[in-house]
């Protein structure tokens, strides 16, 4: 059942109330498995990050004329003062005492005839940070305790929080050989930050025919927490930063689909180059014929990642068929679980899902926002397991389907090991850990 | 990389040393004489640079061992020998990337032991100068290292072992104006190849990781010294080193060095 548990705050809510009608109307209807909400990114995207340059510091070089006595009168005149040099260079660090900005102090030191060059102490970062101008905002992928959203009143995250992503793109960032099927309400396929990456135009067994556009926005949000265009200047990363997209629409523009459709999803997408699928999608009634279709897929050697569901009761079907499907479970920024995701013994990993960013249908944004939103549910957990199966993929093909999924098991973080130690049945082995399950583990005596 | 080329270069080895025995024969008439047997003891060190995974990546072997040896001189200037030993092997650096987690092996030397033969002939003499030729094959055998893998949330362990050789053949020149000592230096023909084998297992999830590993560079220098105070004793010193290409580009060297003691009878 779908529950709304956010209300709106500080920017536009869509409420899937149509999602919700057809869900109480049809209860044995797979549908979404996000908890209902999205709030949406307002255009121009909010402050800035974090600032460009270490606060409070500035680099010099003098002429090489100067002496130390016109260094010293400079420094004192502009209440700054060296704290650390840089020899070879002959480049002072400068801390800045008095009231003056860093723009102000640069200023000041350009306008003295003795400086070669004065210049904020620009802050460098590791290259692998994609250059996603929203990136700073998914604390999935790293969690540096930035405030998670553009307004006053955004939930802060506690750093470190997240799936290490970064660290584990230093080690291998995918295959483009990779395809990530998304079975769900489709893919806008035209999104600027998701359609050099979507592979096809894919299938759509809703109205069937070979466009499997969005009509929702569901499908859009999971395509592109698992496999956005990453590194291309704007909008929000993928973890899978070079696999491919496939969609396919199998829920309707209500967020619902029946179970045939979705088994024909699964089947097309293992029959049509996917080798991981996503199902953010569930129905508490089981349905053997959707079992049957992930065992069809996982045994062509797909890893479907699938939703746990949002109901805060027993894992939603096809999550619970394991070994087929790996049950994601959600967790928050702070990497507490989140309060709505479901539980069992076939909850397998945890991963973010709660106010997940990612980008939304172009053609269904509000006037005023740009297409991306944020997201709740176990649906936004899903993805970014998705995207870790890919790259895992991507750098060792010869794995199979259960390889993967012992990989992700053991690699992932024991979050909540204070109360439940070892592997539960809220997160199971608990919040996945991409630098963990990627990076060579140093084996020492 | 190069197999193909470090068996033409052991078979032209072989064939120089071949030729070179009635040659050595021949150049130090006439004297003749059996069989002179020596025992020794020696010590070697090498550090080499090694290329892996179609010459991606990079790391260093260190290895030191020590060993007996027996030398044969089967005539004046054409000397066979064997040597046994134990030593250790440094692979720290290498990184096992198909295995189901990738391994990063820092784990240190290993023991191993380690067999060669080789062959040292005399082919010219002109005045106080020698022209000759030497060949030698090392094989090391590693043991089998059982290690844990570590910051996972389920226990797991790695078995790690390696296999090396070393083939080194080419034209050596000694002085032997002085007394006794005889420097002599030598451009060899040196190449170093070999496996190092690491078998994951973590609960169900298995895989082995053969990594074919070789030395970079293949054409090295040797230059030393041999003592002989007293009949029937010499101290053989030997210091090499080997130019090669780094893979971030410039040239880099690799250096060795040896110390044995032999007493004939």
């Amino acid at each position: 059942m779908l529950s709304f548990r956010s209300r709106p705050r500080w920017t536009v809510l869509l409420l899937y109330a149509a999602a919700a009608a057809g869900l109480l109307a049809q209860s044995s209807r797979v549908r979404l498995s996000s908890i209902g909400a999205v709030s949406f990114v307002p255009d121009p995207a909010g402050p800035a990050g974090p600032p460009p340059y270490a606060p409070g510091e500035v680099l010099v070089k003098f002429k090489p004329a100067a002496t130390t006595l016109m260094k010293a009168s400079a420094l004192t005149s502009l209440e700054t003062r060296a704290v650390a040099r840089i020899a070879p260079l002959d480049v002072y660090v400068l801390r800045i005492g008095g009231a003056a900005s860093v723009e102000e102090t640069v200023a000041a030191l350009r306008l003295n005839p003795d400086v070669e060059y004065a210049e904020p102490n620009a802050i460098c970062r590791a290259l692998v940070t994609p250059n996603d101008t929203l990136f700073k905002y998914q604390y999935a992928l790293s969690n540096t305790g930035q405030v998670i959203g553009q307004v006053p009143g955004s939930p802060q995250g506690k750093p470190s929080a997240d799936i290490k992503a970064p660290q584990a793109w230093e080690e291998s960032k995918g295959a483009s050989a990779i395809v990530i099927g998304i079975v769900d309400t489709g893919v806008d396929l035209n999104h600027f930050d998701l359609k050099a990456k979507v592979k096809a135009a894919g299938r759509d067994f809703i109205n069937d025919d070979l466009d499997a556009a969005d009509d929702h926005g569901h499908g859009t949000m999971i395509a592109g927490i698992a496999a956005a265009d990453t590194n291309n200047d704007e909008g929000v990363a993928g973890v899978a930063w070079n696999a491919m997209i496939l969609p396919v629409k199998v829920l309707d523009a209500s967020g619902n689909g029946p179970s045939d459709k979705v088994a024909l999803g699964i089947i097309w997408a293992a029959d049509n180059g996917a080798t991981v699928i996503n199902l953010s999608l569930g129905s508490e009634s089981p349905s053997l014929t959707l079992r049957d279709a992930c065992k069809y897929a996982y045994e062509k050697g797909v890893f479907i990642a699938a939703a746990a569901g949002n109901s805060n009761t027993a894992v939603d079907y096809p999550a619970a068929y394991g070994p087929y499907c790996f049950a994601v479970a959600a967790t928050d920024y702070n990497d507490l679980r989140a309060s709505w995701s479901n539980f069992g013994p076939e909850v397998a990993v945890a991963a973010p899902g709660e106010r997940v960013l990612a980008p939304y249908p172009m053609a269904l944004t509000p006037p005023g926002f740009i297409p991306y939103a944020y997201g709740s549910g176990t649906s936004m957990a899903s993805p970014h397991v998705a995207g870790l199966a890919a790259i895992i993929k991507g750098a060792k093909p010869g794995l199979k389907p259960a390889d993967i999924q012992a990989i992700i098991r053991y690699s992932a973080d024991d979050v909540n090991a204070s109360t439940y130690a070892g592997r539960d049945d809220f997160l199971g082995a608990g919040r996945i850990n991409m630098e963990k399950a990627l990076v060579p583990l140093k084996i020492a005596n | 990389m190069s197999a193909p080329r470090t068996r033409i270069a052991a078979l032209l080895a072989a064939l120089a040393l071949a030729l070179a025995a009635p040659a050595a024969v021949r150049a130090q008439e006439p004297e003749p004489r059996g069989t002179v047997l020596k025992l020794g003891l020696g010590l070697e060190y090498f550090s080499r640079t090694l290329l892996w995974d179609a010459d991606a990546h990079s790391s260093t072997l260190a290895a030191g061992y020590a060993v007996a040896r027996l030398d044969a001189e089967l005539v004046r200037g054409f000397t066979l020998s064997a040597w046994l030993g134990y030593g250790l092997s440094n692979f720290n650096g290498l990184v096992f990337r198909t295995l189901p987690f990738s391994l990063d092996y820092e784990a240190g030397a290993s023991g191993g032991f380690l067999a060669g033969i080789g062959a040292e002939a005399t082919l010219i003499k002109a005045g106080d100068f020698e022209i000759g030729v030497l060949g030698r094959y090392v094989l090391s055998l590693g043991g089998t290292r059982t290690l844990a893998v570590p910051d996972l949330n389920t226990s797991g362990s790695a078995e790690a072992k390696a296999t090396w050789m070393r083939i080194q053949a080419g034209p050596v020149l000694r002085y032997t104006g002085y007394q006794d000592i005889t420097p002599f230096v030598a451009l060899t023909f040196d190449r170093l190849w070999g496996t190092f084998t690491m078998t994951e297992t973590i609960q169900a999830l298995t895989g082995t990781e053969d990594k074919s590993i070789a030395g970079a560079g293949s054409i090295g220098a040797l230059g030393g010294f041999e003592y002989a105070p007293f009949t029937g004793f010499v101290l053989r010193g030997e210091a090499g080193v080997i130019p090669f290409k780094k893979i971030s580009g410039g040239l880099g060297f690799d250096f060795s060095g040896s110390l044995k003691a032999v007493l004939a009878f």
